[in-house]
């Protein structure tokens, strides 16, 4: 798994995932268990910060897809903050933005979890 | 200056404001909305829409003030040729006036306005005006469309360039990916990520049908799938998702087939963004299926392989652990002479032979062979030998007795109806005297002066049930030149190339002529005898022999 690190920080109630490097076919498997791991502990509260993202595939945006729904039907959600611009233009381009929500800053979406 | 010049001096720079303005940017909407907006203070107007042709030639209202929604409505559906129904339209609305908007021969839609707020008729100059500002406007118009058709083709070749990057991605993971699980989830990540889909099922359709992965209700898709087998198998009804498949929330069924056959179906749930599943869309997610059917087979054979090979292993395994049960050396003394050999067959069965020396001037002898084949039948001759080199230690050592211990401990000790045919004796090396136990095993030859006597007292043959009743002993009394011979059916049942099989009678014939003296010559004699029989034909099963001569 070169080029590619998951980190997992709690702050407050929210898990702040950390993903650097690439996130394609090839490494989705590697945050998959990360995911499994959160729905497992019953952790719904994700922000997911890509600042050290350089490239993203469409199986990479998958795995939000497949995680997003257990999230919000217990009341949580999948927030993304410090989107570098290439990558954040590949969500755009696939229609993330009107599902999701994009924050420049990570403390931003910090906020807008803690206040509801 | 007259008032006529005023008016035109004001009309001039007014166009010559807007024109400034619009022809620096691009933005359809930014243009509309001065355009409108100039148009309502230099005349005194609060109403107006301005409609435009879309890409389907179809009028849309890009921009109005004080329009009723109910008139954007029913204008949306007229085309290019529907002036008529236009024009009543406006009518009805009470709307007053009606421009066209040209750019040289083309239309590109209406300026439409309500009535002037002090009542008055429009004049010709208000006409030149309106005249003159749509022409100005006409060409930024016709630029900022084309250049929303070039960012919106410009979109569409990103996404396709995307789709085209995962296609790669996928190509490139997959030829690494031998795991069916993996390759499948692969797959369906890249479509989910593509298209915005969050429910899914993959079903693997070879035997059953089998869900490798669901976000769907799992008992539902099985129900489903088992209601709807000729659905399922048919893949042109697949591509046009049947509504049996719909009423479950599955909006599309992507069959993923090799060759003609269909080896497994993807179930996709709606777009969360609300949009339809275009043809290429389809188009693409059947490829990346055929793809990840690819590779998915590709596991399979992969695996298959492995097993392969694992078996052979295994085998392998099997045949060293039995290769160092048997003895290399044998134990010597002072009345007999001992010869053996155990030839395995490739495949391994379970031959096993032992010569143990026992407290008290005793040598047990021991022949088996165990029934089935490989790992299993290796691991319980292990046990085998375990037993008897544990019953052996004993300075008591009874060859009945341990033999009803025996097979108790091999009763237990088997799993799936296995079982041995062993014999077993004790040599006396101080009194020539020779005690057995036949369990179920060909019965050994003595020869003595060229006849014949075997040794057929015992039992049944070991694992079947415990020890219910006891297992007799025989015993004989050696004299010199006596000659024993202990075999397996590796020997009688060898076969030549007409399937006729050696025989006892043969064997039996070989062992009373030999005239020889050492108990090695008489195994070369049997062996020799075999290998002509056996000439041309692989070996197919273990062939064990032990003759003892007392000397």
């Amino acid at each position: 798994m070169q080029d590619f690190k998951v980190e997992l920080l709690q702050k407050d109630n929210v898990q702040v995932v950390k993903i650097a490097g690439i996130l394609d076919a090839h490494t989705t498997g590697e945050l998959e268990k990360y995911f499994d791991k959160l729905v497992f502990e019953k952790k719904y509260h994700v922000l997911v910060n890509l600042t050290e993202l350089n490239y993203i595939s469409s199986a990479g945006l998958g795995v939000f897809m497949a995680y997003v729904e257990t999230m919000r039907e217990n009341n949580g959600d999948i927030k993304f903050a410090e989107l570098q611009d290439k990558v954040f233009h590949v969500f755009d381009l696939l229609g993330f933005p009107m599902l999701y929500e994009f924050y420049k800053k990570e403390d931003e979406a910090l906020k807008k979890f803690i206040e509801g | 200056m007259l008032e006529s010049e005023k008016i035109l001096k004001r009309n001039i720079s007014a166009l010559i404001d807007f024109s400034n303005k619009i022809n620096s940017n691009l933005d359809v909407d930014f243009t509309l909305r001065n355009l409108l907006l100039t148009i309502f203070a230099k005349l005194f107007i609060t109403k107006g829409t301005i409609l435009l042709y879309n890409s389907k030639n179809l009028l849309e209202n890009r921009f109005s003030k004080g329009i009723s929604e109910t008139f954007s409505e029913e204008i949306s559906n007229l085309n290019e040729n529907d002036i008529e129904n236009l024009e009543y339209l406006y009518q009805k609305y009470n709307l007053k006036f009606i421009f066209e908007i040209k750019h040289s021969e083309n239309r590109l839609g209406f300026l439409i306005l309500g009535k002037r707020i002090n009542k008055e008729q429009l004049s010709n100059d208000d006409f030149d005006f309106i005249q003159s500002i749509l022409n100005i406007a006409a060409t930024s118009i016709q630029n900022s469309l084309m250049f929303e058709k070039i960012t919106s083709i410009n979109q569409q070749l990103d996404f396709k360039i995307n789709q085209l990057n995962s296609l790669f991605d996928l190509a490139k993971e997959f030829s690494g990916v031998f795991d069916v699980k993996l390759a499948a989830k692969k797959f369906i990540y890249t479509v989910l990520g593509q298209f915005l889909i969050s429910k899914y099922s993959i079903i693997n359709c070879s035997t059953s049908y089998e869900i490798i992965e669901s976000k769907f209700d799992e008992n539902t898709i099985k129900q489903m799938c088992e209601e709807n087998r000729e659905i399922l198998q048919n893949p042109n009804v697949l591509s046009i998702t049947h509504s049996n498949l719909k009423k479950n929330g599955i909006e599309i069924a992507i069959p993923m087939k090799m060759k003609d056959e269909i080896k497994g179906i993807v179930f996709l749930g709606k777009r969360v963004n609300g949009m339809e599943f275009s043809k290429s869309d389809i188009e693409f997610i059947s490829s990346v299926a055929s793809l990840a059917t690819i590779s998915m087979e590709n596991g399979r054979l992969f695996n298959e392989f492995l097993e392969k090979k694992k078996i052979e292993k295994d085998l392998d395994l099997a045949r060293t652990i039995q290769q160092n049960l048997i003895p290399s050396n044998l134990p010597k003394s002072n009345n007999f002479e001992i010869s053996a050999i155990n030839k395995p067959a490739k495949k391994v069965s379970g031959d096993y032979f032992d010569v143990i020396k026992l407290i008290g001037n005793r040598i047990l002898v021991v022949i088996a062979d165990v029934s089935g084949k490989g790992m299993q039948a290796a691991l319980l001759m292990a046990n085998l030998q375990a037993f008897i080199k544990s019953l052996a230690r004993k300075s008591d050592f009874k060859i009945a007795e341990s033999t009803n211990i025996l097979n108790d401990l091999v009763s237990e000790n088997t799993i799936n109806g296995s079982f041995i045919t062993m014999f077993w004796g004790i040599l006396d090396d101080t009194n020539k005297t020779f005690e057995f136990v036949n369990a179920g095993h060909n019965p050994p030859l003595l020869i003595r002066n060229g006849n014949i006597e075997k040794l057929t007292v015992g039992g049944m043959i070991l694992g079947v049930m415990e020890t219910l009743i006891p297992y007799s002993s025989g015993i004989v009394q050696l004299n010199p030149n006596d000659f024993l011979y202990l075999f397996t059916d590796g020997i009688t049942e060898a076969m030549d190339e007409n399937f006729i099989e050696f025989s006892n009678e043969k064997f039996e014939q070989i062992a009373s002529d030999f005239n020889g003296n050492t108990s090695l010559e008489a195994k070369e004699k049997i062996l020799d005898e075999v290998s002509i029989h056996t000439k041309n034909v692989v070996q197919s099963d273990d062939i064990t022999l032990m003759i003892i001569k007392t000397k």
